[in-house]
């Protein structure tokens, strides 16, 4: 019988437990596959294992079943037959040994289950749904593996390092607790993140008294799909008192962010509307300045058209700390979507990426450019914002020995449920916007590869990636 | 806790279990050597829908760097059936992907091919035709430099769905990391990205030797042919003094920076002896790599000027 806790719900199956294997040993009785999954596992413990493999396949293994008193000193023991017969066999003889015993795929024959694992090192996460619901405990920890990144392996490495430091700087409970939040959120652990566990421990105990001081994260979001956001990005949004965005960031982008964090859309259409761009400089030192943990969201990558450039310039002359994260920059969503290369061994070498649209406050022409380089062919350019200048684009391009059949691929909203894309040459461009102006941004691919743009692939891959998700 | 080699195999080290008569493993590669159980065989593991067509996902698994991974890229490694990587794809990333999921290392490396393109397309179709989830996972991504078309190509004369999931590519991780922009008002209108590594192995500097300060140039995979491309530029009207930097594995925390003009870029990039995989930016925007100086915490240690 099910019987809950007296609010109501259906009480947890079983207990997911955690089970310390230094200096134990854990026996493994298993063949093929399904052995060999679970010593990969044990082997990531420190536990000293002891292999039987009665059907002598595995190597460095005993190749028969064990006595009794081998089993005797066992913490653990694993049974992993692909048969239910031989499961049984191994289970009678793991059950001379007092060890709890896990029978791989047979939960009747077992005392305890091994639930879905992330490992990111010294921290170790199980999910466990008593072995009713394994699809389900396979799809909840695909959700803990974005949100907990594998670099969290190197923070738990640093947390356990400081540790001990820590209890001793900071005796009273409360004031550790706080400490330590303060410390997760800090430079520190973004050191440690990157493997530097020594520094990391050095800076945290050095600004153990600080005041927090705030800092600017500019993030690339990605092209729009909400997919195309980095682990990084993710974790970056998750944590953030502040975000500061504007249009080119997918709604998709802003849901994944920190639910109470206090959000500043400062672009609208273009440039018309938007917010200059020194007052976003005033805007990101304001709110560094009070201490907060600032994301600076940028469609695409914060370095390819995205001004982050000048953004890093004034943060560090107001003397804010700047971390930038990068991107997937539109042309390189774009490609993967309209499943069109970038550079070919036959048709392209390089690829450029230039901008068709002038950014306020610039008011030297982006267009100014070796054309006669840009017009060679064997070569991709793609147009970032070329819609409203795409006409003198193809004029120029073409003036300067571009051929007008050029094949060239316009893509809007690329990446995002409304991708839109059509397939023209250099001679049409121009009308072909006119007849069909794109609403949201538009990327246009310029070269010979966008001639490998099949119309119909888009649909036949959305059905199959259904059959096979 | 300690990692047993089984548990993520390196390109070229250790494979937990080789499916039987499926897949021939780098060529005249050493058999691996640091798996206790590599003379083990194992058959491959049965899939309730095997009679079903399979399925390839091209993914751009980013520089290296398991943070960069997009969640696309991540899902798609959670749901793999098959792997085949790249020589520089990290073990963090690998790990991601399930336990029984069989992972082959097809070893490109710029120049260092150790499984020919064409086998690494034989092999793609051989899995995806056992109705499995193939992920064939790429350093960078897969639309600049990665080949992605020969692949799709083969695909599609097999019959076999497809999709490309995009990655950061390394211009963008070695901007983020040295803090330059690419692109920078008034002064980089426009970024190049070009490789040195062509069919025949030669450069081809013809359009993209232009003399305009304003392009940001970057090359991939190009250090062998740094003097060839300094040279050219100088030749073209670049000036002596333009900003370059030299990037070692980039995105990656073992990343390294040399910084100098255009006329010190190959002696640069001839003393600092590289192994990993290198970039070359050339421009005024490279310039600001030296900003980094400043206030980027560990990477101002690995920046010399």
């Amino acid at each position: 019988m099910l019987y809950g806790p007296s609010f109501g719900v259906v009480a947890m199956l079983a207990l997911p437990l955690s089970w310390p294997l230094e200096n134990r040993q854990v026996v493994l009785i298993g063949a093929g596959a399904w052995a060999i999954r679970k010593l990969t596992l044990i082997n990531r413990t420190p536990a000293k294992v002891t292999v039987f493999a009665p059907l002598a396949d595995l190597t460095d293994a005993l190749p028969r079943w064990p006595e009794a008193a081998e089993l005797a000193d066992a913490s653990l023991i694993i049974v992993a037959f692909d048969d239910r017969t031989l499961a049984e066999k191994g289970a009678g003889l793991a059950r001379t040994s007092r060890a709890p015993l896990n029978v791989v795929d047979f939960p009747d024959l077992s005392d305890f289950h091994v639930p879905a694992i992330i490992d990111r090192g010294t921290l170790s996460i199980g999910v466990a749904t008593g072995g009713g619901a394994p699809v389900l405990a396979r799809e909840t920890r695909r959700k803990i593996e974005a949100a907990v990144p594998p670099s969290e392996t190197e923070v738990a490495a640093f947390a356990t390092a400081l540790s001990p430091r820590l209890r001793d700087l900071i005796p009273n409970t409360d004031d550790r607790r706080r400490a330590w939040e303060n410390i997760l959120s800090s430079p520190a652990t973004e050191l440690a993140r990157k493997g530097q566990i020594d520094d990391a421990v050095a800076l945290a105990l050095t600004n153990i008294d600080a005041p927090r001081t705030g800092v600017v994260h500019l993030v690339g979001a990605g092209p729009g799909d909400p997919e195309l956001l980095t682990l990084k990005a993710l974790r970056l949004l998750s944590e953030a008192d502040v975000i500061v965005y504007d249009r080119l960031v997918g709604d998709g982008v802003m849901d994944l962010a920190r639910r109470d964090a206090d959000r500043f859309y400062v672009g609208k259409e273009r440039s018309n509307h938007s917010v200059p761009q020194d007052q976003i400089h005033e805007l990101l030192v304001e709110q560094a300045r009070l201490g907060k943990r600032v994301v600076r969201l940028k469609g695409g990558d914060p370095f390819v058209f995205g001004r982050g450039g000048e953004e890093v310039e004034a943060l560090r002359q107001a003397g804010i700390e700047v971390h930038i994260t990068p991107g997937v920059t539109a042309a390189l969503g774009c490609a993967a979507s309209a499943a069109v290369p970038l550079t070919h061994r036959d048709h392209a070498q390089s690829v450029t990426f230039i901008t068709g649209h002038s950014k306020d406050g610039d008011h030297s022409n982006p267009l100014r450019l070796d054309w006669s380089a840009l017009s060679a062919p064997h070569h991709t350019l793609v147009v970032y914002m070329g819609v409203a200048t795409a006409r003198e684009i193809a004029d120029k391009l073409t003036r300067h020995g571009r051929m007008p059949d050029t094949p060239v691929l316009v893509i809007e909203n690329g990446t995002r449920a409304d991708e839109r894309r059509t397939l023209t040459h250099l001679g049409a461009l121009a009308d072909t916007i006119a007849a069909h102006p794109p609403k949201g941004p538009a990327l246009v691919i310029i070269g010979e590869v966008a001639a490998l743009y099949q119309d119909t692939a888009a649909a036949v891959i959305t059905e199959t990636l259904r059959i096979n998700a | 806790m300690p990692r047993n080699s089984l548990s993520s195999p390196a390109c070229g080290g250790g494979v937990s279990a080789k499916p039987e008569g499926l897949v021939s493993m780098t060529e005249g590669a050493k058999p691996p050597s640091v798996s206790p159980l590599h003379h083990f065989v194992v058959p491959l593991p049965r899939f309730a829908g095997e009679d079903r067509k399979g399925f390839v996902s091209l993914v751009g698994a980013g520089p290296g760097d398991a943070d960069h991974l997009t969640l696309g890229a991540l899902k798609a490694l959670q749901s793999a059936q098959a792997l085949l990587y790249d020589a520089l794809v990290s073990e963090d990333i690998l790990a991601l992907a399930p336990q029984k999921c069989v992972k082959i290392c097809v070893g490109k490396r710029g120049d260092r091919l150790s499984v020919s393109q064409d086998k690494t397309n034989a092999l793609m179709v051989r899995l995806a035709k056992k109705g499995l989830h193939v992920v064939r996972l790429k350093g960078g991504d897969p639309s600049v430099f990665g080949r992605v078309e020969e692949e799709r190509l083969y695909l599609e004369a097999h019959d076999i769905g497809h999709k490309t999931l995009p990655g950061v590519t390394a211009a963008s991780a070695a901007a983020a990391q040295f803090a330059f922009p690419l692109t920078h008002r008034g002064e980089a209108r426009s970024v190049t990205f070009l490789t040195g590594r062509t069919k025949d192995g030669s450069i081809d500097l013809r359009h993209e030797s232009i003399s305009d300060p304003m392009v940001s140039l970057v090359f991939y995979m190009s250090s062998h042919n740094a003097d060839h491309i300094e040279a050219s530029l100088l030749h073209a009207g670049r000036s002596p003094q333009t900003p370059v930097v030299i990037i070692e594995n980039a995105g990656r925390p073992t990343a390294r920076a040399l910084s100098g003009t255009l006329t010190e870029m190959a002696a640069l990039v001839a003393q600092a002896a590289f192994d990993g995989p290198v970039l070359m930016g050339i421009g005024v925007a490279f310039g600001y790599a030296r900003l980094a100086l400043l206030n980027s915490g560990p990477v101002k240690a690995r920046l010399q000027a």
